[in-house]
């Protein structure tokens, strides 16, 4: 069934090779096709682990040898395991080729070691036999696990547009691949000033796969001065207000004014969404800043078809008494049986006080329901290098790449270096299709001091353009 | 849908490691205090295994699936084993059991007064004096006697709880003065150790028996006296009849926090007699029961009792002088948020990373609270008693703590922030019992001398009807208020005169009201479930059965299971219930159930 069959670490003179007759002759390999994992951790994609046995001859010219390249298999494996364990950087794979396949090269999956708890790598028969001219350890078995889809070695590569942040960044791939595939997402355009000073802010990221690049479908974002309706608390009023100079998304933010309503009476701003209907589930972001000494209450629910059909909401999240920066609130996750066409967003001031109004820059939402979504919270960076070195482009990295990090990682890079931080959130993408989105969602304090709604260049003088990558390699639960 | 385990040096700290990849088991719990454990396994090598064993102080680890967070919490238990290290994680509820607190919130019972010895302050001779503290702090001139001028002081002191946070700024109290012409009758406030941080005259005698009522704000301070002295200008000598020269104090109120004090004016002249409507600036905070001081600060001053609130700006008392327009209504008033949001600052204060100080989801039962002292209690202590007093409305709640998100303590009424759940049963145990009913109840209370008193019986008489037996609870009320003793027994009764079955069911998925199949993690303890395919007419208790609140939940992220106790298990806990949300994906139910 194989053409090719090999262990390896990447070197070649350390490779077992299982069918080359010479070293190894395969005697027996069934692949386990992988089912979908039972667990919501997910790291190593939708699939549970496989764990699988082989059976090999181990070829010699010696009986000596014969053992050798035994030992040299069990080698890799021992090593396998600890690179499973974190203690060893250099990942094992599994290289396989099904006759007559298509493919210009081997598929590849990681192994991790022998099973945990389970039997050794390898069961040596208790005798051996002298045949065909060699030394020959008859029908020795091999058990490992290792992850479940067999990837292609190389992978595509696609980039979106430049665009200023926070926005719906489409990229569309080359290929639309049914099954998801492991994807490295990286977003450039952060910068490094040649004082040496990084200024990132925390945020948001925010991946989702599309059917469409033009719709809200997926991944959507909406200007929080723009709802198509307002149902105000009476004595509330709402009102579109430019706050170009804190940086607002498109300029003006929407702001709530409860100074003449009566404290815990909601007022509620409805957002349209496009294309939501095959939704099931979506969790909804915003950004808002509190103007006054007011404690806010904001809750959001899920508008389907118009105002009199709306479904359960998410908790109420507390907003505390300001004047506050901006900042972006996770008002939490909405379950809708039959899709969505909008957002409400339910807000009131618990007490009167001043001013008392609350603006709201924008809204993000994205659409859980296809279980590929990544959301992860990312730490920024305020430092100063030690030593100087030329402006240049930092960017953040999502990192899925199963055949050299045995778990998947955000970083930042800068020209090679990386920069370790801090993320909450599965870092793990994996992506089908041909239409991935993504935002990054993040209020600035600019330099510890300058609050702005948005990422801000390295200067500080203007909003932040931001330019999305993605990195994918296809998957197969089969080598084909 | 994707969760994720993060481990970081504090709750907004540096990552530590992302272990998410190794895990073989992370349960996540909640239970009646917000974010209860989350278990957790990982094979590691053994060098990895010390090396979370040796991370400095209490991490933090969050788990978290889609952007919601299903667990936040410190890491407090590590145990290596050979093949790997097992953790345990339990919610920052637990940051309010770290360290013990100590205040004074109010007093309203006399014990506790006794007199300042001459050791203790010069010029004070309590040999001089008869001191009691029956129902009353009293002061007796005893026949015989004679004081110095300005000197030979009778003073009855309270001494705050040594060490407490809070010191006392204001006192109201009735008193009868039957003082010699010339005699002061004053206050002293103390710090520690006796030294002066304030005093005033509360009343300088002219020989007649006079009625007082005050209402006085002191500098903080530590103790607070009630003193007699002589200031004939030369000695005094007691010849009259025995025990005719003497000072009662009643009624009396310390307090350690004025936020929410009524502190008013009358709007319209009052006039004398029973039941007068009298209108004031704002009848806030005031209450059916409430002891309010009615009079200008250097007149004597009266206390009335509110019988009933008509508005806004009107309430209606018996009223036994005249009082003109401009008179201050005033009151202390102590709820229990104020003392929620002192614990908060206290823990926020010595353990910054363990808990919020942000006060945003603490609101308040509007309930004044006569007798509140805490001693070398933990905070979560306190706060399980502070749930239990029920709160203003008609029929009182009972109010819940706990902490969830962002370190966040919340104090509100019980329920108030749940959501509900909706289950279709595929297997059902109910057991009637009345082992947890009690449709009547009465109060216990103090009187100021400590004696115990029995309030009221209520009784429900829709629960007895129901039942057909009455059962009677004791509650204990640790006021002199009676007003607030049948607040306690009317949440109290509220609670039990209808309880819920005990009872276990099955189910294999959990929607949201709209249909829609929710994510295992969403639900949490406080929440709500509904049955919904079991019949209305089924039972007239059906509603008892149908609908019950989460007690606690322990959801296996590797498992995909959700075990959810109910408040009113069966003796086994065979009411587990288990529950496993197969992805859209899957045609074929695979689900789990479990009965334990």
């Amino acid at each position: 069934m194989f053409s090719f069959l090999e262990l390896t670490d990447g070197v070649v003179a350390d490779a077992c090779e299982l069918t080359d007759h010479t070293r190894f002759a395969l005697v027996h390999y069934g692949p386990i096709v992988a089912p979908l994992v039972d667990n919501v951790l997910s790291v190593h994609g939708p699939w549970a682990e496989a764990q699988e046995q082989l059976t090999v001859h181990v070829l010699g010219t010696t009986a000596a040898e014969a053992y050798h390249n035994a030992a040299a298999l069990n080698a890799l494996l021992d090593n396998a395991r600890r690179w499973w364990d974190r203690s060893s950087t250099t990942p094992i794979r599994l290289r396989a080729t099904a006759q007559d396949s298509v493919l210009a090269k081997p598929l590849e999956a990681p192994i991790f070691g022998r099973p945990i708890g389970g039997p050794p790598n390898m069961a040596l028969p208790a005798v051996w036999s002298e045949q065909f001219g060699k030394y020959v350890i008859q029908n020795m078995t091999v058990a490992f696990r290792r992850g479940a889809p067999f990837l292609t070695a190389a992978s595509e590569s696609a980039a979106g547009a430049a665009t200023a942040n926070p926005s719906v960044m489409a990229i569309t791939m080359p290929s639309a691949p049914a099954t998801p595939g492991p994807c490295v997402f990286s977003l450039a355009g952060f910068a490094l000033t040649a004082g040496r000073a990084i200024d990132i802010p925390n945020g948001v990221l925010l991946i989702a796969p599309a059917v469409s690049a033009v719709s809200d479908n997926g991944l959507a974002m909406v200007e929080g001065e723009s709802p198509f309706n307002t149902t105000l608390a009476a004595g509330a009023a709402f009102a579109s207000t430019a706050d170009a100079a804190a940086r607002a998304s498109a300029g003006n933010v929407g702001r709530l004014n409860h100074a003449g309503a009566v404290a815990g009476v909601e007022s509620r701003l409805s957002y349209s969404l496009t294309a939501w209907g095959a939704a099931r589930r979506m969790a909804v972001y915003c950004t808002v800043r509190n103007n006054s000494a007011s404690v806010w209450t904001i809750r959001a629910e899920n508008l389907q078809t118009d105002l009199a059909l709306s479904t359960p909401g998410t908790l109420v999240t507390t907003i505390p008494a300001g004047p506050s920066n901006p900042q972006v609130l996770f008002l939490g996750e909405l379950d809708m049986p039959s899709g969505s066409s909008g957002v409400n967003i339910y807000a009131t001031a618990t007490t009167i006080s001043g001013a008392c109004t609350l603006d709201i820059d924008t809204l993000v939402m994205v659409d859980l329901s296809s279980g590929q979504a990544t959301i992860l919270q990312v730490a920024g960076y305020r430092t100063t290098l030690i030593t100087a070195t030329p402006s240049s482009s930092v960017q953040l990295e999502v990192r899925t790449r199963p055949l050299a990090d045995v778990d998947p990682y955000a970083v930042w890079t800068n020209v090679g270096n990386l920069f370790p931080t801090s993320y909450s959130g599965s870092p793990a993408v994996w992506m089908s299709g041909s239409i991935i989105k993504a935002v990054w969602y993040a209020t600035h304090l600019f330099g510890g001091t300058t609050p702005y709604w948005t990422t801000q260049n390295a200067a500080g003088a203007a909003i932040l353009s931001l330019t999305p990558t993605i990195t994918r390699q296809t998957t197969y639960l089969l080598p084909e | 849908m994707s969760a994720h385990l993060g481990i970081y040096t504090t709750r907004n700290g540096p990552m530590l490691t992302d272990d998410t990849g190794r895990l073989t088991k992370l349960i996540v719990s909640t239970s009646a205090h917000g974010y209860d454990s989350c278990q957790m396994s990982a094979p590691m090598p053994v060098d990895d295994s010390f090396r979370r064993y040796d991370w400095a102080g209490v991490p933090n680890a969050l788990v978290r699936a889609d952007g919601t967070v299903a667990f936040d919490g410190r890491i407090e238990d590590t145990a290596i084993r050979s093949t790997g290290v097992d953790m345990t994680a339990f919610g920052y509820q637990r940051s309010l059991s770290d360290n013990p607190y100590t205040a004074l919130w109010t007093k309203s019972t006399v014990d506790g007064f006794r007199p300042i010895l001459t050791t203790e302050v010069a010029g004070y001779t309590p040999e001089l004096y008869k001191f009691d503290t029956n129902n009353r702090i009293n002061i007796t001139l005893p026949q015989g006697s004679i004081y110095g001028n300005a000197a030979d002081v009778g003073s009855m002191i309270f001494q705050k709880p040594e060490g407490g946070s809070r010191q006392i700024i204001g006192v109201m109290f009735d008193a009868v003065s039957a003082l010699p012409n010339n005699w002061v009758f004053r206050y002293v406030a103390w710090s520690s150790g006796f030294g002066v941080a304030g005093t005033a005259a509360i009343f300088n005698s002219g020989g007649a028996v006079t009625v007082l009522n005050k209402f006085i704000t002191v500098a903080a301070c530590d103790y607070l006296s009630f003193e007699v002295f002589n200031n004939t200008g030369g000695n005094y000598l007691v010849n009259n009849a025995p025990n005719v020269w003497s000072l009662n104090i009643t009624n009396v109120r310390l307090v350690t926090a004025t936020t929410n004090k009524v502190d008013t004016t009358m709007t319209a002249g009052q006039v004398a007699g029973v039941n007068i409507t009298c209108t004031v600036g704002s009848t806030a905070r005031m209450y059916v029961g409430q002891r309010l001081h009615i009079g200008l600060a250097a007149a004597a001053g009266e206390g009335v009792v509110v019988k009933q609130i008509l508005s806004a700006t009107q309430f209606v008392a018996d009223f036994t002088a005249p009082f003109a327009i401009g008179t201050p209504v005033q009151a202390f008033v102590i709820y229990a948020d104020e003392i929620a949001r002192d614990l908060v600052s206290t823990v926020s204060t010595l353990n910054s990373a363990q808990l919020s100080s942000n006060t945003g989801l603490i609101q308040s039962p509007a309930l004044d609270l006569l007798s509140e002292s805490y001693e070398d209690q933990y905070p979560s202590a306190v706060l399980n008693r502070l749930i239990t007093l029920g709160d203003n409305q008609t029929t009182p709640r009972q109010w819940e703590w706990g902490v969830y998100d962002d370190q966040q303590l919340y104090f509100r009424p019980e329920g108030s922030a749940a959501r509900t759940w909706y289950v279709d049963i595929s297997t059902l145990e109910v057991q009637r019992t009345i082992d947890r009913l009690f449709n009547s109840a009465y109060a216990v209370y103090q009187e100021q001398g400590g004696r115990t008193l029995r309030g009221a019986v209520s009784t429900a008489a829709t629960s007895v009807r129901r039942y057909g037996v009455t059962r009677r609870q004791a509650v204990n009320v640790s006021t002199t208020s009676l007003t607030q003793a049948n607040v306690q027994r009317d949440a109290s009764l509220n609670d039990t005169d209808d309880p819920p079955p005990r009872f276990g069911i099955t189910f294999d998925k959990i929607f949201t009201a709209a249909g829609a199949v929710a994510p295992i993690w969403l639900p949490r303890a406080g929440d709500t479930i509904v049955i919904r395919n079991l019949p209305p007419t089924i039972s007239v208790s059906i509603d008892q059965v149908r609908t019950f609140r989460i007690a606690r939940t322990s959801c296996d992220l590797i498992a995909r299971t959700l075990t959810i106790e109910p408040e009113t298990p069966l003796p086994s806990l065979a009411s587990m219930l288990a529950l496993a949300v197969p992805p859209s994906f899957v045609t074929t139910p695979w689900w789990i159930q479990i009965r334990g």
